[in-house]
Formats: C-alpha cells, sequence, structure tokens
C-alpha cells in the first residue's frame, strides 16, 4: 500500500473511532492534537488499525510510535 | 527531614551555596552529594539499599543494550523488573505480613508495630528505575553510561520523598542544564515553593484537625458534617499534596531541573476519566505507559472484558500502590469501577448530548460537580482507618440510614474541631489558591503578573512568608511522604 | 539614596546613647511616675522598684537598636559586594545567607537581654516555659539585695513555693527567684545550674519526690538546655543516661544558630491571637478525673535502674556545682498527694531518703528537711498528683521561709564543706555579709 492509501484508510479509521466525521489527520497530528485521545484510546486505537490492516503490532513498536507519521510508516512496514 | 523544618532549610540554603559558587562541571555531583547526605539523614542502612539498586539497575541497563538477542533482553529486563517489583511489593507489605502471620494477637499488638520501616521514597524511586529499564528495553532511550547522571536520576533529593515521578529521558535532557541553572528559573522555583508553602500551612494543616476529629468516630456526627467533612478530605489531600508537589518542584527548579507536573486543576474534570489524567499525573502517566498500555496490549484480543480488566487491574494497582490495606484496595476497586462504567458509557453519552443542545449546558455544571463528588466518596476509602468505618462514614451520610440521636443537618464547629473564622479563612485561601493556579498556566495573566511594579510583588512574598511563618503549626509531616 | 541609609543606620545609634545618657534617667523616672504600680504589678513580684527596671529595659533597647543598626550596615556592604562579583542566582543565595547570618547574630544579642523576652511573653494561661524562664534567668543580675536563692526543679517546685512569699521575709538580705522548668530532671536540673550568670547565690533550694529520680526522663528539656559544652561530658556520662536522639540534636543546633533558639517563643507570640486551640480544650476535657486510676497509671512508669542511677550521680553532680559556687543546697524531702504515695512501691522511698541522707553525710553543704519537719499535706491539698493547692502552697513557703531565717543566722559560723581536694578550704565558707565582721571580729 501506498503512503496516501493508507492515510485515507487510516482517517477513516480515526473519524469512526473519535466519532468526528470531519476529524483531519496529518503526519504531524499527535495525541494532544485530538480531543479524546488518552492513553485508553491509544491502545484502542491500535486494536482498531490492528483490525482495519489486518496486522499486528508488538508493544516496542507501540512505545516508539512519536506521531501519526510514525504510525503510518509502522503500518506500511506491517503490510508489506 | 520534613520539607517544613529549619534543619532542611538550612540544608537547602547550604546546598544551594555550594551549588551556585561551585564550577559547573561539578554541580552534578555536588548535588549526588547532596542528595545523598539527605537520605543518609534519615537512614544509613537504607541509602547503602539506594546505591545498591542504582548500581544493579546501571548495570542490568548496559547489558540490555549489550545483548544481540531479544531473547537475552527479554531476560535482563524481566529479571531487572521483577527485582525491583518484590523488593517494593516486600517492604511495603512486610508489616502486614508479620501481623497477619506471625503475631496472633493481630494488629492489636502495639509493640510489634513498624517491625519493618519502608525505605524513604522507595515507592518513588523503584518506579524511577523500573521505568529506566524499560525505556531502555524498547529502544525510547539509550542506557545511561554517565552513573552519576543515573544515580542523581534514581537519588534526586527533591523528588525522593514524595515524587513527582519524573521520566529517565526529561531528566537526563536536564543534566546540561544543572551545569547552568537559568536565573529567570531560580525565581521562578522561590515563587512555586511559597505557593506550596502557603497552599500547606493555610488550608491543609488547618483542615486536617476537622477530618482526624469525624474520621476518628464518624459515629458522633450529623450527616451534613460527614459531607462538611467529606469536603474538607478532598480538598485537604489536594492541597496538601499539590503543596508538596510545589514545593519539590520549586526546589529542583533551584537547581535547573524542570520536574513534571502532577496536577491539572482536577478537581473540575468532566468525567473520571478526565480525573485520572489530572489527578497524580506522573503516577497515572507512568502506570498508562508502563503498567496499562502493555497490559492492555497483551489483552486486546478479548475485546470489551479485556479492555475493563486493564481498566480494573490498573486502578487497583493504583490504590495498592498506596498502602497494602483493604482500604486502598477498595479505594482501587471502587474507582476501577467507575472508570469501566465511564468508559463504556462514554460513547453512549456524548451521542446523547450532542442532540440536546441545552442538556449540553446543563452538562457543563453538573459533569463536573457530579464527578467531584463521585470522587469525594472514593476518598473517603482512602481516608478511612479500616473497611468498616469507611462503611459506617458512608452510611452516616445517609440521614436516616443509621439510628442516631443527631439531627441530620446538625453544623457544629466546635465538635468538628474548627472555628468557623478558620473554616472560612480556609474556603478563601482555596479559592485564591485554585485562581492562582489557573492563571499560573496562562500567559496572559503571567504577563501582567510581571508587569505589577517591584514594590508590589516585594509585599506580597513578604507578607506570605509571614503568613506562613505565623501560621506554621504541627508537626509538617505531608501525607503522602508516607506513601 | 545608598548612602542616606548608610548615614541613618550611622546616626541612629548614635543618638540612642545619647539619648540614654542624657535623658534616661529623667526618662525612666517620668515612666516609673505614670506606670509604676502597673509595671510592678505585671512584674507579679520579680522586682520591687520599677525605676531601676525601667532604666534597663532603656539601655537595653539602646543597645538592641546599635546592634541592629550595624548588623543591617554589614548586610549590606556583603549584598553590594555580592552584586559586584556574582552572577545570578549565586548572587541571591549570598545575600540570603548574609542577612540569615546577621539575623542570627541579633538574635544572640537579643536573648541576652530582658527587654526582648518580655516582648515575647505570652501570659499566664498560654504559658511559653522558655520565655518565661528567660525573663527570670535574665533579672537574676539585676537583683539589688547582697545575695540570692535560687527555687530549682520541676513543676512541683513552683508549685510548692511561692518567691514572693520567700522575699517578704528575707528579700532585703537574700532575694530568691523562682527558676522551675517543668518536667525537670535532675539531669535537666544540672544542665540549667551550668548556664546560670555569675551571680552570688546562698541557697538552691528544691522541692524533691520520687518523681525526679525513679520517674523516667523525657528529653523535651534537653532542647533548651543543652548545648556544646555539654557534648564532652554527655559521653562519659555512664549507663542509664538519656539517649542522644533529635531533642539534643535540636539543643546543638540552638546553639550554633540562635535565631533557631528563640524561633519558637516568637512564634509562639506571633500566633497568640490563636488563643482558641480547639482541641488542647477537648483534651483538657476528656481528661479523666479519677485521680486513683491516674496515680495507678503514674505508678508503673516509676522504676528503679540504670536511669534511676543516672539521675542519682547527675545529683552528685548538681551538689557538687552548688559547692563550686559556694552556694548551699537545701533540699526538700517532700511527698506528693497521698493518693500517688499510696500507689507507689514503699522501696522507693527508702531508698530515695537512703540515698539523700547519704549525700548529705559526705557533703555538708547538703541540707536536707526532712518530712518530719515539713509540714503534713493531705488530699485536700493537692489539685492533681503533685501540685497543691494556693493554701497548701502558703503554709508551706511560710514554713519554708522561717526555716530559711534559721538556717542564715545558723550561719553565722561559716560553713566548713570538704572540697574535691579533700581539705577544709576557706574559700567554701559562707558568712553571710552582715555576720562577716563578727567573723572577722572573733578571728583576731
Amino acid at each position: 500500500m501506498t503512503h496516501p492509501e493508507i492515510h485515507q484508510k487510516l482517517t477513516l479509521v480515526f473519524r469512526d473511532l473519535f466519532d468526528d466525521p470531519t476529524l483531519e489527520i496529518s503526519d504531524a497530528t499527535t495525541a494532544k492534537d485530538v480531543a479524546g485521545w488518552d492513553s485508553i484510546m491509544h491502545v484502542t486505537l491500535i486494536v482498531a488499525v490492528e483490525k482495519a490492516f489486518g496486522i499486528s503490532f508488538t508493544t516496542k513498536e507501540v512505545k516508539t510510535l512519536a506521531n501519526v507519521g510514525s504510525l503510518i510508516q509502522l503500518i506500511a512496514k506491517r503490510v508489506k | 527531614m520534613s520539607f517544613l523544618s529549619f534543619n532542611f532549610a538550612l540544608f537547602l540554603g547550604l546546598a544551594l551555596l555550594l551549588f551556585h559558587l561551585a564550577p559547573a562541571r561539578w554541580r552534578p555531583g555536588l548535588l549526588l552529594g547532596f542528595s545523598y547526605a539527605f537520605y543518609l539523614s534519615w537512614s544509613f542502612i537504607y541509602t547503602v539499599l539506594l546505591a545498591a539498586v542504582t548500581a544493579g539497575v546501571y548495570a542490568t541497563a548496559l547489558w540490555i543494550e549489550g545483548r544481540r538477542t531479544e531473547r537475552g533482553k527479554h531476560a535482563w529486563m524481566a529479571a531487572g523488573v521483577m527485582t525491583l517489583l518484590i523488593l517494593l511489593f516486600a517492604f511495603k507489605s512486610a508489616d502486614w505480613f508479620f501481623h497477619e502471620f506471625f503475631s496472633p494477637l493481630g494488629r492489636a499488638d502495639s509493640n510489634n508495630a513498624a517491625l519493618v520501616v519502608v525505605p524513604l521514597g522507595l515507592s518513588y524511586y523503584v518506579f524511577k528505575m523500573v521505568g529506566y529499564i524499560l525505556d531502555v528495553y524498547w529502544e525510547t532511550l539509550p542506557a545511561q553510561r554517565n552513573f552519576v547522571s543515573l544515580a542523581l536520576y534514581g537519588a534526586f533529593f527533591p523528588q525522593i520523598v514524595s515524587g513527582p515521578i519524573q521520566r529517565a529521558q526529561s531528566f537526563f535532557d536536564q543534566i546540561d542544564k544543572i551545569k547552568s541553572p537559568d536565573a529567570g528559573e531560580f525565581v521562578i522555583g522561590l515563587r512555586r515553593i511559597l505557593f506550596g508553602l502557603v497552599k500547606k500551612v493555610a488550608i491543609a494543616d488547618r483542615l486536617a484537625v476537622l477530618v482526624e476529629n469525624v474520621h476518628a468516630k464518624p459515629a458522633g456526627f450529623s450527616s451534613l458534617e460527614l459531607l462538611v467533612g467529606a469536603y474538607c478530605y478532598s480538598i485537604e489531600l489536594y492541597t496538601d499534596f499539590s503543596a508538596i508537589t510545589d514545593i519539590a518542584i520549586g526546589i529542583g527548579l533551584l537547581f535547573g531541573v524542570k520536574g513534571p507536573e502532577n496536577f491539572d486543576l482536577p478537581y473540575y474534570s468532566p468525567n473520571i476519566q478526565v480525573f485520572w489524567r489530572r489527578w497524580h499525573m506522573s503516577l497515572t502517566t507512568w502506570l498508562a505507559d508502563y503498567l496499562f498500555t502493555p497490559l492492555r496490549m497483551s489483552l486486546r484480543n478479548l475485546g470489551t472484558a479485556g479492555l475493563c480488566l486493564a481498566i480494573f487491574i490498573n486502578m487497583v494497582a493504583i490504590g495498592i500502590w498506596h498502602g497494602q490495606t483493604w482500604t486502598f484496595l477498595a479505594f482501587g476497586i471502587v474507582n476501577g469501577i467507575f472508570l469501566v462504567v465511564s468508559v463504556l458509557t462514554l460513547k453512549q453519552r456524548n451521542h446523547f448530548f450532542k442532540g440536546r443542545p441545552r442538556l449540553s449546558r446543563v452538562r457543563e455544571f453538573a459533569a463536573p460537580l457530579l464527578t467531584f463528588h463521585l470522587v469525594v466518596l472514593t476518598h473517603i476509602f482512602f481516608r478511612a482507618g479500616t473497611l468498616d468505618s469507611a462503611l459506617q462514614y458512608i452510611a452516616g451520610l445517609i440521614p436516616g440510614w443509621e439510628r442516631s440521636a443527631i439531627p441530620a443537618l446538625r453544623l457544629d464547629l466546635w465538635s468538628l474541631g474548627i472555628s468557623a473564622p478558620a473554616l472560612l479563612l480556609c474556603a478563601g485561601a482555596f479559592l485564591a489558591s485554585e485562581a492562582v493556579t489557573w492563571a499560573m498556566r496562562r500567559q496572559f495573566w503571567i504577563d501582567w503578573f510581571r508587569a505589577t511594579p517591584v514594590l508590589f510583588r516585594r509585599a506580597l512574598y513578604y507578607a506570605l512568608i509571614a503568613a506562613v511563618l505565623l501560621l506554621f503549626q504541627g508537626t509538617g509531616t505531608f501525607i503522602y511522604a508516607g506513601f | 539614596m545608598r548612602t542616606r541609609l548608610t548615614l541613618w543606620l550611622l546616626v541612629v545609634p548614635v543618638v540612642a546613647w545619647a539619648l540614654f545618657g542624657f535623658l534616661g534617667e529623667r526618662l525612666s523616672s517620668s515612666l516609673t511616675a505614670r506606670f509604676g504600680p502597673r509595671i510592678v504589678a505585671s512584674g507579679d513580684g520579680k522586682f520591687t522598684e520599677p525605676q531601676p527596671f525601667v532604666k534597663r529595659r532603656l539601655k537595653e533597647f539602646a543597645e538592641l537598636v546599635t546592634g541592629a543598626s550595624l548588623l543591617i550596615l554589614a548586610h549590606r556592604r556583603v549584598a553590594a559586594v555580592a552584586l559586584q562579583r556574582l552572577p545570578t542566582p549565586a548572587r541571591w543565595i549570598a545575600q540570603g545567607w548574609s542577612a540569615f547570618i546577621c539575623l542570627n547574630i541579633f538574635a544572640a544579642l537579643a536573648a541576652h537581654t530582658v527587654l526582648f523576652w518580655t516582648l515575647l511573653y505570652t501570659g499566664k494561661i498560654h504559658i511559653n516555659n522558655y520565655t518565661q524562664y528567660r525573663i527570670k534567668q535574665g533579672l537574676l543580675e539585676e537583683a539589688e539585695a547582697p545575695s540570692q536563692a535560687l527555687l530549682m526543679g520541676a513543676s512541683q517546685t513552683r508549685a510548692q513555693i511561692d518567691a514572693r512569699v520567700l522575699n517578704k521575709r528575707l528579700g532585703r538580705k537574700i532575694w530568691t527567684t523562682e527558676l522551675h522548668f517543668p518536667g525537670s530532671s535532675v539531669y535537666d536540673m544540672v544542665l540549667c545550674l551550668e548556664r546560670l550568670p555569675k551571680v552570688r547565690l546562698e541557697y538552691i533550694i528544691t522541692y524533691f519526690s520520687e518523681g525526679n529520680i525513679y520517674g523516667g526522663h523525657d528529653n523535651q528539656r534537653v532542647m533548651y538546655f543543652f548545648g556544646i559544652r555539654d557534648l564532652a561530658a554527655y559521653w562519659t556520662l555512664g549507663p542509664g543516661k538519656p539517649g542522644f536522639d533529635r531533642n539534643f540534636v535540636s539543643g546543638l543546633m540552638k546553639d550554633i544558630f540562635p535565631l533557631y533558639r528563640v524561633w519558637g517563643p516568637f512564634v509562639d507570640r506571633a500566633q497568640f491571637w490563636q488563643t482558641q486551640n480547639l482541641k488542647q480544650e477537648q483534651y483538657n476535657a476528656s481528661l479523666e478525673n479519677d485521680l486513683v486510676e491516674r496515680a495507678q497509671r503514674a505508678a508503673k512508669s516509676y522504676s528503679m535502674g540504670p536511669e534511676s542511677r543516672f539521675q542519682k550521680r547527675a545529683f552528685t553532680t548538681f551538689a557538687k556545682m552548688c559547692r563550686e559556687r559556694g552556694c548551699r543546697l537545701v533540699v526538700c524531702c517532700g511527698q506528693s498527694n497521698p493518693i500517688l504515695d499510696r500507689a507507689l512501691d514503699p522501696a522507693l522511698r527508702r531508698d530515695m531518703m537512703a540515698f539523700l541522707h547519704e549525700q548529705a553525710r559526705q557533703d555538708t553543704n547538703i541540707i536536707l528537711l526532712e518530712e518530719s519537719q515539713l509540714p503534713r499535706q493531705v488530699e485536700g491539698d493537692y489539685e492533681d498528683l503533685t501540685h497543691v493547692n494556693e493554701a497548701a502552697r502558703a503554709r508551706f513557703s511560710q514554713y519554708l521561709a522561717e526555716a530559711l531565717e534559721k538556717l542564715t543566722r545558723a550561719n553565722s559560723r561559716p560553713a566548713v564543706g570538704t572540697s574535691a581536694s579533700g581539705h577544709n578550704n576557706l574559700k567554701n565558707s559562707l558568712p553571710l555579709v552582715d555576720d562577716w565582721q563578727a567573723f572577722v571580729g572573733h578571728a583576731f
């Protein structure tokens, strides 16, 4: 999958999870920028991403995520 | 040495003098020396323990980094973390174990009270070290090669008594600042210390007497008095703990280290999830990063049940961290229940209110009020000596539940142990301190304050210092220094 | 602006001394004329003449003003140097230390004046024991009489003996000051005696009962009276001595930092407006009034052992110190409330009396007033387990005054005590001033 494809699919996941159909994310978006994205939501998000893309992460990888951009990179690596 | 003692003030003054007159490269080492001297003033043998733990963690982190295989890394990480947690658990429950299994007379045998003294700050420095090891294992942080830096991280005296629990990364980044601290931050630190002192002396210590009376004998008070007592305890706990955090952060700033915040006006949170994001933040974020997230990740295949279990375990851990008693366990469980219910229904609640703008406005006021009351309820468990007295307290809150000769709405200040002027002073001081806390984070008010005439600010500081000195009573112990 | 302040700071003390020198007498007499009776009444028998009292306080005021001015000048100098030489924040820290040291020096100066302690006085109800003690100790040096007597010991001594009665009888020759400290054990009395100013003492009088020796020892007095000078002796005190705890450290700190010493009394005075200490009142209200039960409980805490032996050694030291000062030690072998006396092990009393008799036999400087000689006190005379009421106090004080008078008259022969070197030392003889001529007359 290419970067924009991942970005598009990810946006849908975010919108569904945070119940906000107008939510936009960029590579630089972090947890502080989205209302309701706390540690509980964070793992729920990871679970939703895993389900949507059919992949699975390790705790170590999840720990090193700094922003949405690094998440997309991780997804790209996994999907391959 | 309590932070509120002449000896500590002297120690701090001496430490500051030597620190700021010393050449820059000596400063971290000097600060380490002061931290160990501070710890030594309390106990020699446990200072050795602290040093041993630091040495062990230093070696473990280097070995984790050195292993090539994932299994090797995992093994060292598990060994290190397990040892530290067992150490913490052993010390904290040693007293309980002894009483339950070796003393047939049970807790009534006061001669054996506190056979094993828990090392000062054990909870805090063990958590710091566990976090550090996990950070190295997850490769978010390179292993620290400078032993002085790691030792200082563990033993840093402003933070060792009651936190805040700073992250290793955040601390190591500031080691250079220790070498040349900023004068502006020095002043901010002093202001922070003064603020903490005022909160402690003017509010927390005053309310402590009232709370002590009410919790000692709940049956002797009316429902209204118990309610007032519960409110006062929540305020006392908050001001006491935020005061020691302010003092700890302030002292850190005097040496160039900025510690993490612990509170963000928690009592105005719209729901209990948000509350736990704003209360004792350094502990809850630590648990979120090092307990909750890994736990949740491993339970994620259990779906909602996994989520609830992870939340529950997290909350019970918070409860037990404070102490191995039934009341703290109950505190954890009650919080777990509240949190699970809140998390599971949040989406539905938000949906419900989205279509009702007027009700949403009511929600803005009602939600923090409701959350505050839920928190006050959990604090009853936190404070009570035994589970029985906690339940008795709660039963007493409900007018008519207990058959009591005391009218439900009686408010007798004399039996509560506080005079009306003192209570009003506390209330006023609390509102003022909340306003200041709120303004402290807003640039507009910071600039406004900086623009006031110097004379006004000086007068204010001296007045507050005088107030602290005049109002100070008692021993100066803090609630969270016991955890 | 800076130099103007410096000028003021130099001028003010000069003016203060000039005023005192020229107007001191006139000012003190006019103040006495206006407020004389009130001043004496507030003194409550601690002094008789208001004018010298006022004059000395004015002098002390001038001294304190001078000290303050010079210290402020010194601090400003240091602050200016710090401004030039040091960067912030080191500069502020240095200035803070300078202020701290100056405050300590001022506290040391102030603590030597009676004026300072009278300003810290919080009244009879909310007593700060140490403030009271310092006032009385300071006044020792101002007594008009040719020699003095001291009442030392725990609160029982104060409850039993009224110094005013003694002064009414003997005050012109021997001025009695009551210098007790509540809760004192014998070791505490030793520490107190060490710090007394060098005044001419005729007698040190104490009211002794079992509690002084066998009642155990809590270290609270130590923080006021233990100091660096006692540290060396502490290590040689032998078994049964009090453990070196926070109170000892506190005492040492108070020696090193005079500010710390005055801090407690200062805070007490400043917090004086908080007269309603609800907790204390609630506690007092809940104290059981059953004296018999309290006596039973108290009696359990009395014991013979290393601690009581330590207190006995302290007594020997105390007696020796009295001898070296050239004053006689009068020990009233007293009692407590008969309820308590009945609850105590009679062996304690026998042991105590045997000890005191042995001490008096070895050291003729010690005068024992036996229990049989003292007015008998019954349960009705007591307010609680150890303190008598006013009527019994008056009675006892009358008796003691008479006894002292007889003693003083009988003292026309110099008392020869055995000094440490073992031979009769005329330096230890204690004729009264009036009888000195008679003595000299006898010798030649």
